[in-house]
């Protein structure tokens, strides 16, 4: 029983101390993070890269830190890198203008320049929606569809029971408009959840690459591509060479050293 | 006897015929003999009993007149007193081009180796019927028009409106005139009738005019000279005022409104030649104008367009000049320049801008500079030549070689106004921090609506499933809880209430403790005596006191015990 007490008794400091060594944690990164604008604000790029690349191998990451490091890559004239970074942190945050504003102005670098032509309004619209669709958000939006869809057809039954009055008009049109945002909102999010967990892309890193026929440094040179250019990893080989394509209609092969993985 | 029949026939018809011939002539008369200006009126040639008469006739009077319409030509037959007579007219509508007495000369006629003459006489044609040139004593005309021009004297090339002005006394319901497409020695820019004019009222010697301008003609001269500005005739409908309709007019369609000729008298012009020294960048512009002028990019790649876009913009003879001929280096090809309009006519002249875009391909790579774009035209405002000059910026062009690695270079101009911004700050601080693995469908937190409204949805269930089973079991949990709501129902019994209130509270315990336990009340006499002892209650109050109830109450209780128990 008095060692029951005595554990009782230390379970909280023990708490007490964990939550002090998080804290402490978070202090000090806190700590990195500032310094690291410190040496930005002082143009000390390649410092402020290296203090913010010690805070991405804590394993904790967040859309600041990687749009920061975009901005100090920009700064030390890595289009490839800036690019990279700046995708990764729109993952974390898709609709934040900071980000988008800034990959605007990379890609108006970028020598790679595809003009799509214009797709049908809908379709448009859809891919906008994916691009910009926070995961996090809509997966909450249709939580909340779904509990309120819930509360709309749960309150209809019990009040129709109690009151034995229907109100079968307004709970069904209300229930079938959550229903049919909730629908599409999912058919949305889940569409574009396994976009993305399939999803690898990369960033050309070199100044200009050749895409090769074959994952052989003497294969055929199919095209070439540029600094900053996007391209899907469709395979690679033991992470030395990777299958890319570009736009989907242009396929070969690159050295995984020449891409900067958006997508870890 | 026959044959004295047969000359008295041959005779008849020969007196016949030479009284026919006898009454063969041409007469040519006027509509009017005296009239204004401002007046139409019809010259009408009469061939009688001649056949194969002339269908026009060559009146050569333009110095004194304006033929305005015809020749029109209209037959005649008739049968009178056993005499045959035909009669061809031949009608010319036309306007006098000066005031006094004019002479209408003789005209032969050579038909069939005879010749017929009309004779020569004399008209009167007065001055306008504009208020200050009337006659003492001359009445003003109900309906007249005039002729208004901006100004005496223009130049050669300017473009210029003349107003047609109506005024009438009378309800205008309608006019129309022939539209005017050619003029000797002028470009007839526009005719213009009005279909709603404006109008104002003004009253002239005592009498009311609605004064509107119905018609507008835009010229723009093309030789110098004196001209005269022919009248122009319209036809005016005004409504009939004051006349009874009579028997014969049509019921339903019938005419309310008659027509009137009138004329808007002739005018001089005088058309001046411009003034020399114009200088090579005049190209016939005549008026007030400014110049802009803008290169899409001065600094280009080798065989890349850049456009030279001159603008002019202001009012004048827009539509009757080009931009002087520009020459740029032989580096350079040049296409035929395109060029936009946006000018209409308004008031006197056209208003508004005119565009000339130059496309210049350089061949070599290479800085250029090109001479000032000029251009020179006749301003009204001033009454001189007025020269505008526009420097341009020196291009640059640059060879394909020279672009490789700038980025800067290869980018169209909307590019390079976005690559003078720069890229936004660091964000200073981190809001929300996730794990590197950190996949937002694996996320509790975003799961949390969902077990909301999972548990809702099983509340809902749970609820659904318990209010059935309680209706599905109504009468057996009556049943059981028979006791229960009983005793609830006589412990709501306070002393300080009414007896009756506190007897209707026994007999509502006491009757539904015996409903929910399906007690029939016959069957045991206590219960029965009870009820009884109730209802001689109700219908005594008087007899009613607490002690009483109170031992009613201990009875229904001990009753309902020993049901119970039992």
């Amino acid at each position: 029983m008095k060692r029951l007490i005595i554990i009782c008794l230390l379970l909280p400091l023990l708490a007490f101390s964990s939550d002090r060594t998080t804290s402490n944690i978070m202090n000090k990164r806190e700590q990195l993070f500032k310094q690291g604008i410190s040496a930005y604000a002082n143009e000390n790029y390649v410092l402020a890269i290296e203090l913010f690349h010690q805070l991405e191998t804590e394993q904790i990451v967040s859309w600041e830190l990687y749009y920061n490091l975009g901005n100090c890559y920009y700064r030390q004239s890595e289009l490839g890198r800036a690019i990279q970074y700046w995708e990764k942190a729109k993952i974390l945050a898709p609709i934040h203008s900071d980000i988008e504003y800034n990959l605007s102005i990379a890609r108006e670098h970028l020598i790679d320049k595809v003009v799509l032509p214009d797709t049908f309004p809908l379709f448009t619209w859809y891919n906008t929606m994916q691009r910009h669709l926070p995961l996090n958000v809509s997966i909450r939006i249709i939580g909340i569809l779904l509990m309120l869809f819930v509360l709309v057809l749960g309150g209809y039954r019990l009040h129709a029971r109690k009151t034995g009055r229907s109100c079968k008009g307004i709970c069904i049109t209300i229930g079938s408009l959550f229903l049919a945002v909730m629908l599409l909102l999912t058919i949305i999010t889940v569409d574009t959840a396994q976009k993305r967990s399939h999803e690898k892309r990369a960033v050309i890193l070199e100044e200009s690459v050749y895409i090769l026929s074959e994952p052989a440094d003497d294969a055929t040179v199919l095209f070439i591509l540029h600094e900053g250019s996007t391209v899907l990893i469709n395979k690679d080989i033991e992470n030395e060479w990777a299958n890319i394509s570009y736009f989907d209609d242009k396929i070969g092969w690159i050295r995984m050293e020449y891409l900067g993985k958006i997508e870890s | 006897m026959v044959i004295r029949r047969r000359h008295f026939t041959f005779i008849f018809i020969f007196c016949l015929m030479i009284s026919g011939l006898w009454a063969q002539r041409v007469t040519l008369t006027a509509s009017k003999a005296t009239f204004s200006i401002q007046e139409q009126i019809q010259l009408v040639f009469t061939f009688e009993n001649i056949k194969n008469s002339p269908r026009s006739v060559d009146l050569n009077l333009h110095k004194s007149f304006t033929v305005v319409g015809g020749p029109y030509s209209s037959s005649n037959y008739s049968w009178v007193n056993g005499k045959a007579t035909s009669s061809n007219k031949v009608i010319y509508d036309v306007i006098a081009k000066k005031t006094g007495k004019i002479k209408i000369p003789a005209y032969e006629f050579s038909i069939k180796n005879h010749v017929y003459k009309t004779n020569p006489f004399l008209i009167t044609v007065r001055k306008t019927a504009a208020p200050g040139s009337l006659a003492e004593g001359q009445e003003m005309p109900g309906i007249y028009m005039e002729t208004i021009l901006p100004k005496d004297k223009v130049y050669q090339g300017e473009t210029f409106t003349l107003y047609y002005r109506l005024y009438t006394s009378e309800q205008v319901v309608n006019y129309t005139t022939n539209p005017i497409s050619t003029m000797d020695g002028f470009i007839v820019d526009r005719f213009s009738l009005q279909d709603s004019p404006s109008s104002t009222k003004k009253v002239i010697n005592g009498r009311e005019y609605l004064i509107a301008g119905i018609a507008s003609l835009t010229l723009t001269p093309t030789e110098s000279g004196e001209f005269i500005l022919p009248a122009k005739p319209f036809r005016i409908s005004v409504k009939r005022s004051g006349q009874h309709r009579s028997a014969w007019d049509d019921p339903f369609f019938g005419n309310t409104s008659k027509d009137i000729n009138i004329v808007a008298p002739a005018d001089t012009l005088t058309v001046l030649q411009l003034p020399g020294g114009a200088g090579s960048a005049f190209t016939g512009a005549i008026g007030d104008f400014t110049m802009r002028v803008s290169m899409d990019s001065t600094l280009i790649q080798e065989n890349q367009a850049t456009t030279l876009r001159v603008d002019l913009i202001g009012h004048g003879n827009m539509e009757h000049f080009t931009f002087p001929e520009q020459t740029f280096s032989d580096d350079f090809e040049l296409f035929e320049p395109r060029v936009k309009n946006a000018y209409k006519l308004n008031g006197q002249d056209y208003k508004g801008q005119r565009s000339w875009e130059y496309v210049l391909i350089p061949g070599k790579p290479g800085t250029y500079q090109f001479d000032d774009i000029l251009f020179t035209y006749f301003s009204l405002s001033q009454g001189s030549y007025k020269t505008l000059r526009m420097p341009l910026k020196e291009i640059r062009v640059i060879s394909h070689n020279e672009l490789e690695g700038d980025y800067i270079s290869s980018l169209s101009p909307d590019e390079v106004r976005l690559l003078s911004q720069d890229i936004r700050f660091v964000q200073m601080g981190e809001n929300h921090r996730v794990h590197l693995d950190y996949n937002a469908v694996k996320d509790p937190g975003n799961r949390v609506w969902y077990y909301l409204a999972l548990a809702i949805a099983a509340f809902v269930i749970f609820a659904e499933i318990l209010l059935a089973l309680r209706d599905k079991n109504r009468n057996t949990i009556r049943y059981k809880n028979a006791l229960k709501t009983a005793i609830t129902q006589f412990r709501k019994i306070h002393t300080d209430q009414s007896a009756e209130e506190i007897l209707t509270q026994i007999e509502t315990g006491f009757q539904t403790y015996l409903s929910d336990k399906r007690i029939v009340p016959a069957r045991y006499p206590e219960i029965n005596d009870i009820l009884k002892t109730i209802e001689t209650y109700k219908y005594a109050p008087g007899s009613l006191s607490h002690a009483v109830l109170d031992a009613l109450k201990e009875k229904a209780l001990t009753i309902i015990e020993e049901i119970e128990k039992a």
